[in-house]
């Protein structure tokens, strides 16, 4: 019960409330537009629609800046909880506490891609006089509210499965090479297989966005994407850490790293969310975005910043961990 | 978004201040009220860190009953023997009402030959051991509250107990002391431990309750296995343990401070609503001028929407501001019983100034996007006006 009254839990609800409002407006307004708009009639229904448009846009503009404050501050609300729940030291440990943590934040990261691509999709749009893409933009919102309406069944379900007697375990042994959860599991491809993937990932990836090869780039960055979050937490972590033992996530968003994962994880997600989006935006809607600068320069700036922590380490001690 | 367009709203906000006005005050106003609550919480529970930090790791307390009661004091020769505790000592202490003012005073027993656990009581020792030294009758060390309460009452150089078996114990007061934080020692009366057992009526053989020491935090809980093994009739109540209690009342009375304050939320997203639905006539025109002279609905929106984040971070700081002024320089009159209740003797704590932006972005995330949600319905009825219609 305790775990719900907390003031940060209690802030999340009251956003995600007040979201769910605006966005089922924004939903039925976008049901109406995908079922009846077209641009060549004059009647005053079509003339509300358009009008109607804005709000929608507006709305959807609007949740993704929320979206993205609210899910940094839900991370600092899990490094919050940490205190309360037995055997958390950090987010991973609130995470674990229930089995739907995991999917919570899957999902919440899903939907910020969603709402990004979205945002892409109307700038694109508004551009043009013609609005070509209005029916197609308001279809592709139905899908996402859908989405969103997910992540708010998993969150309620998330909070309420909390157990605040249950004693969790957290990042080091979730992410031990012992462990039987998923997540751990898949953490634990060894490093002298993964870190070179990383590397070998991030090289196809230049190659491919160079040369401007639509059908491999989004591919390309999905992959890099789940490696460099592979890596992150099994190999490079450890160097920021300067702990071999020490494998998380979370933890390099603390006041003790100099917050540095927030510009770590800054860069690599606006990095494949251009890159994915350059791809999803050209085949489903035939979109051409020209963001490859973009997506190569957040990426390349990720791949410096997350080298530099071994490197480092090894210049000053002279070895490896 | 360019430049122009964020000197415009400027420049209209500044021509429509007065109007503004209302919604201002009520956020700011909400904000403050936030802000002061649960910087007040964080500032005790600041105070009561440096207090919890002064505790033994262990506290073992004789049951009996479901009521504390008085536990041998030999047991000590049993607990030393236990592997990892580095230091065992019996406390006799307990309340000491006193009738004049209707409160209660914590009378605590010392050894003063003898190392105490708490290393700021060893400071007061330390401080009047050679008055110490030179008394050889009863002697009291006050804390300042009690010092300002026995003054009031006449008890100017010594002080006369009630001792429980009936007669009197006259002291000499010492002298008071203080400390960084005065939550815990403001109440709080030092005494040679033989004199406190006469006023309670303890016998030699018997004391108040065990305290126990561990160097290393990690063996606490093994130690405190044992020890209830040892003695079933026994409570053993660790640090941790009156951590996470405190912790979770101020986390509890916080969040029912958010949830009461809900209410409050809905009427203030409904005043908004409200205030920003009603255009009037000259909103209207300007709009269709606007309109008129090429302006877009989408710049319109803009601007209503750098508007709504201006005025909300306008107030958002100017609450935030006050509240911080109201708390630590004023001392949060009022608002701070919320958390301390009402007693004579309320410990006189100075509300350690920390500016916790944990909870200013809290507050922040709750009300910013709050108002502009509310604005946001009604600046896009505003942005849609035709021009032509408004015009003519």
């Amino acid at each position: 019960m305790s775990i719900l009254i907390s003031p940060e839990v209690i802030v999340l609800f009251v956003i995600d409330f007040l979201l769910l409002i605006f966005n089922s407006i924004a939903a039925i307004i976008s049901y109406k537009i995908f079922k009846n708009f077209n641009l060549s009639e004059t009647t005053s229904t079509q003339y509300n629609l358009e009008k109607q448009s804005y709000l929608a846009s507006y709305i959807i503009k609007f949740s993704l800046y929320l979206k993205i404050i609210s899910i940094i501050f839900f991370i600092y609300t899990l490094d919050k909880l940490s205190n309360i729940i037995p055997g958390a030291m950090c987010a991973v440990g609130v995470t674990t506490s229930s089995d739907y943590g995991i999917y919570l934040l899957i999902v919440k990261l899903i939907n910020i891609y969603l709402f990004g691509f979205w945002i892409l999709v109307n700038n694109k749009d508004m551009e043009d006089e013609n609005f070509p893409f209005t029916k197609s933009k308001f279809k592709y919102f139905l899908f996402i509210y859908f989405f969103f309406l997910s992540e708010l069944i998993v969150q309620i379900l998330y909070f309420f499965d909390i157990n605040l007697q249950k004693i969790v375990s957290c990042c080091s042994t979730v992410f031990n090479e012992e462990t039987s959860s998923v997540v751990g599991q898949i953490t634990n491809i060894p490093n002298y297989i993964s870190v070179p993937i990383f590397y070998f990932s991030f090289f196809t990836l230049l190659y491919f966005t160079l040369k401007k090869k639509l059908r491999f780039i989004g591919i390309t960055n999905l992959f890099f994407l789940i490696f460099s979050l592979i890596t992150l937490t099994s190999f490079f972590g450890t160097y920021i850490y300067e702990l071999p033992t020490h494998h998380c996530p979370f933890c390099i968003l603390q006041k003790d790293y100099n917050f540095i994962g927030y510009f770590l994880y800054a860069f690599l997600f606006l990095g494949t969310f251009f890159g994915i989006s350059i791809f999803v935006l050209k085949y489903f809607l035939d979109i051409n975005l020209n963001r490859y600068n973009w997506s190569l320069f957040f990426i390349s700036v990720y791949v410096l910043l997350v080298t530099f922590f071994p490197v480092k380490y090894y210049l000053i001690n002279g070895v490896w961990l | 978004m360019n430049i122009k367009l964020i000197e415009f709203t400027i420049k209209s906000l500044q021509r429509n201040f007065v109007k503004k006005i209302a919604v201002i005050f009520v956020f700011t106003f909400l904000v403050f009220l936030l802000v002061s609550v649960l910087s007040i919480s964080s500032s005790i529970k600041k105070v009561l860190e440096i207090c919890v930090n002064e505790l033994p790791e262990l506290i073992i307390q004789k049951m009996s009953g479901g009521r504390q009661t008085l536990i041998p004091t030999d047991r000590i020769y049993d607990i030393i023997d236990i592997a990892g505790i580095s230091n065992v000592q019996e406390r006799i202490w307990g309340y000491y009402y006193f009738k004049n003012e209707n409160v209660n005073f914590t009378l605590v027993g010392i050894d003063f030959d003898l190392q105490y656990y708490k290393t700021h009581y060893n400071d007061i020792i330390n401080f009047y051991s050679s008055k110490i030294d030179s008394t050889n009758t009863a002697f009291i060390i006050t804390g300042e509250g009690i010092n300002k309460l026995l003054e009031k009452n006449f008890y100017k150089n010594y002080f006369v107990f009630d001792k429980v078996t009936g007669g009197k114990l006259e002291s000499i007061i010492l002298g008071t002391f203080k400390s960084e934080s005065n939550l815990e020692t403001n109440d709080v009366i030092l005494m040679p431990q033989n004199y406190v057992r006469e006023i309670f009526g303890i016998s030699e053989n018997l004391s108040t309750d065990i305290v126990v020491q561990i160097p290393n935090p990690s063996e606490t809980e093994i130690v405190k296995q044992k020890l209830q093994n040892m003695f079933p009739d026994c409570r053993i109540v660790s640090r941790n343990d009156i951590e996470s209690s405190y912790q979770n009342i101020f986390d509890y009375k916080t969040g029912i401070f958010l949830a009461l304050f809900l209410t409050a939320f809905v009427s203030f997203f409904i005043l908004i609503y409200d205030k920003a639905s009603g255009l009037s006539k000259e909103d209207q025109r300007e709009i269709g001028i606007l309109k008129a002279v090429g302006w877009q609905t989408e710049n319109i929106l803009q601007m209503k929407f750098l508007e709504g984040i201006l005025i909300s971070i306008f107030s958002f700081f100017l609450g935030t501001g006050l509240a911080l002024f109201y708390v630590f320089n004023l001392q949060a009159p009022l608002l701070r019983n919320l958390f301390t209740g009402v007693s004579n003797l309320k410990p006189q704590f100075q509300l350690l100034p920390t500016i916790d932006f944990n909870v200013l972005f809290l507050i922040f995330i709750l009300t910013v996007p709050v108002y502009i949600l509310a604005t946001l319905i009604p600046s896009w009825r505003a942005a849609i006006i035709d021009a032509d219609e408004v015009l003519r």
